[in-house]
């Protein structure tokens, strides 16, 4: 899985790339963890997540209460089907901020 | 004449009758009261009059005439004259209010109204002092109330004493018949609840026989499209009307979502997230929901804090099948377990407390023990006579029943298709992965691959490998305590119309009662894992590892094309 980070509008952007499982995550739970210390809002573009495990929803989590921690927006933008299932077996499709695309997450 | 005074009782004698029978036909006793104290006042020639009721500890003002109003003024029920008269039950006649002790001057200090004279009549009836009626302020003569004046307030204070209970006896007996009325039609509301049964073959039927006219058990069976039928069957907290409520609710709850939720642990979420959403008051349901499947042959059910379901199969011990979540109702984000059985030409039974909690003489609980027992003697009956025995033997002479008995069987049933020849087991892959995260990957395409050799729509495929991806990590990490080289065999097969993937590893055996889904707040990364696993699947078990290996685990999912993707 391929992991980049870049600022957009004011946002940092950190887009994933591939798919987010246990092989991934140390490396995904780190840079979310620094991404959301940042002083930044902080967008997750998973257009191109094809599987997220537990593991990989974990880590979201614990970002996400990192970032609200720090009083900063946490999103994630364009999850496919799949993944947007994952979430919604976890019941967490409600907890997390969800845009449609990146575009909705970080346009005004 | 033996009375001194020239207005002896006699000459009240028209006032106590009119005022008696008002008193005694009044609908609105209040005003009645109001009105007859002013009429007393002006007949006795008192300055003001006001009357108090005890009302558990204090004594109230209801009702006055006079310069100051002081109705609704409540005074402790053993202070002043009037509590004098109420504790005593003696009539009061006080020459000087302000020379008694125990006189209460607070309304004087107040409104600068003058108390001198005070004679105040308990309100007695059948030895029972329910209030007083207190004159002020004889206007005329030497200023001080009469003895002659007593003996009519007295007279009065009675007949108002006693329209009083009249009028309370009568609201009250409005109340129960209205209390009554409720429970009959709370009791009619239950009745068209539950199911009647259906005659043999068909294979699920129960039986509800309330302790009381309103019930808090009911059960449900429910035959859906696709062949399977649904059953509940709880247990509300709590008996009277609230439980009733409680209980229709939840009973339609399962109408309604059961149709459309496969999963007995989601069914009873969903049920669980409404009821919590309209919290009643501490209120909780002990619940059983599950679907017989087509075949008539396995059960799926998920248990919700209720009394542990009996699976009893020929040939086989008897299982007692405890409760893995907490009731609903409780809280919002509690989780649910499936569990699936094979009822191998056997029944599962579902019952209330009721039934294992009916005593012997000696206080001996019947217990599983007794309801196996019991069971086993009709075994021969179909399945709704068999209920009729098995509650009746909880009801035997000797016997005592403190609760409502409901009981719910399931009943395996031959079906056509197993008449049929078994398909034979199709093997589709087998490989052997080091238990390292890097292998993952691996797996879930081969997975994947088999899924689309079996026609799997794609978003079951997906279920499927996300449930295989997440037991083969409870391997790695829970098994084999981190990643190893030590292999994990993943075989893939068709059998009985279901996708099944075997996973074999070589680790130490498991504790399974501590595999346990998460709670919402917890997000231990095995607990989400295993959620995910009991979420997907239509079934997911530990089987006996062949010789040598440590743990095997048996995950399936239904290939069925008309079925649609779970939401």
């Amino acid at each position: 899985m391929n992991i980049s980070l870049r600022e957009d509008r004011g946002f940092l952007v950190m887009t994933l790339d591939g798919e987010a499982d246990l092989q991934h995550t140390p490396t995904l739970r780190k840079t979310l963890l620094e991404a959301v210390s940042g002083g930044k809002p902080v967008v997750v573009d998973m257009a191109r997540v094809s599987y997220i495990d537990s593991s990989g929803v974990a880590s979201l989590v614990e970002a996400y209460q990192a970032a609200r921690k720090k009083g900063f927006s946490f999103a994630l933008a364009g999850l496919s089907p799949a993944a947007l299932r994952v979430l919604q077996l976890a019941r967490l499709d409600r907890v997390f901020t969800i845009h449609a695309t990146l575009d909705a997450a970080i346009g005004d | 004449m033996k009375d001194a005074h020239p207005h002896g009782l006699a000459e009240h004698l028209d006032l106590i009758a009119a005022m008696s029978l008002s008193f005694a036909t009044s609908l609105d006793l209040d005003t009645s009261l109001r009105h007859g104290l002013e009429r007393i006042a002006d007949a006795l020639d008192a300055e003001a009059a006001s009357l108090f009721l005890v009302e558990k500890s204090d004594m109230v003002c209801h009702a006055c005439a006079g310069p100051v109003d002081i109705t609704g003024l409540r005074i402790p029920a053993a202070s002043g004259i009037v509590g004098r008269t109420v504790t005593g039950r003696m009539t009061q006649s006080v020459l000087d209010a302000r020379n008694d002790p125990d006189f209460h001057g607070g309304v004087d200090n107040k409104t600068g109204f003058i108390t001198r004279s005070i004679l105040c009549a308990p309100m007695v009836v059948r030895d029972e002092a329910l209030g007083a009626i207190e004159l002020i302020n004889k206007k005329s003569g030497t200023g001080l109330f009469e003895a002659s004046e007593a003996r009519v307030l007295e007279a009065l204070a009675a007949a108002a004493a006693l329209a009083l209970l009249n009028a309370r006896m009568a609201q009250a007996l409005v109340e129960q018949e209205r209390l009554k009325r409720e429970m009959e039609l709370a009791a009619q509301i239950q009745q068209g609840l539950l199911p009647p049964n259906r005659p043999p073959p068909f294979p699920v039927a129960g039986l509800g026989r309330p302790f009381r006219e309103v019930a808090g058990d009911f059960y449900d069976i429910l035959p859906l499209q696709d062949g399977r039928i649904g059953f509940c069957l709880g247990d509300v907290s709590g008996k009277g009307m609230d439980a009733a409520l409680l209980m229709a609710k939840t009973a339609s709850l399962f109408r309604a979502l059961a149709k459309d939720e496969r999963d007995p642990a989601l069914l009873m979420a969903r049920i669980n997230a409404e009821l919590c959403e309209t919290a009643s008051q501490g209120k909780f349901v002990t619940l059983v929901v599950g679907f017989l499947d087509p075949s008539g042959q396995r059960v799926a059910f998920a248990n919700a804090g209720h009394e542990p379901p009996l699976l009893i199969r020929p040939n086989q011990p008897t299982l007692s099948l405890p409760a893995p979540s907490m009731p609903v109702g409780i809280l919002q984000e509690a989780l649910f377990e499936t569990e699936d059985v094979t009822l191998d030409g056997g029944a599962l039974y579902v019952f209330t407390d009721g039934l294992t909690e009916s005593t012997a003489e000696d206080g001996a609980m019947l217990g599983a023990e007794g309801v196996t027992a019991l069971i086993e003697t009709g075994k021969n009956k179909p399945l709704a006579e068999r209920l009729e025995a098995l509650a009746d033997g909880a009801m035997a002479p000797g016997r005592a029943v403190h609760d409502d008995l409901t009981l719910l069987a399931v009943e395996g049933v031959k079906s056509l298709s197993a008449e049929k020849d078994i398909e034979p087991v199709l093997h589709l892959a087998r490989i052997d992965v080091p238990a390292r995260p890097d292998r993952l990957k691996m797996v879930r395409r081969v997975v994947t691959e088999a899924a689309t050799l079996c026609a799997l729509p794609e978003n079951r495929s997906a279920d499927l490998v996300l449930a295989v991806d997440e037991a083969m990590q409870n391997v790695i990490r829970h098994a084999y305590g981190g990643p190893t080289d030590k292999p994990v065999n993943v075989e893939i097969s068709k059998e009985d119309g279901h996708l099944v993937v075997r996973l074999t590893d070589y680790a130490p055996p498991v504790d399974q009662s501590r595999i346990r889904p998460r709670e919402l707040d917890d997000l231990r990364p095995g607990g989400l894992g295993t959620h995910f696993i009991q979420s997907v699947l239509d079934g997911h078990q530990f089987e006996e590892p062949p010789p040598g290996a440590g743990n095997r685990l048996k995950l399936s999912l239904r290939i069925d094309p008309s079925r649609n993707a779970t939401p």
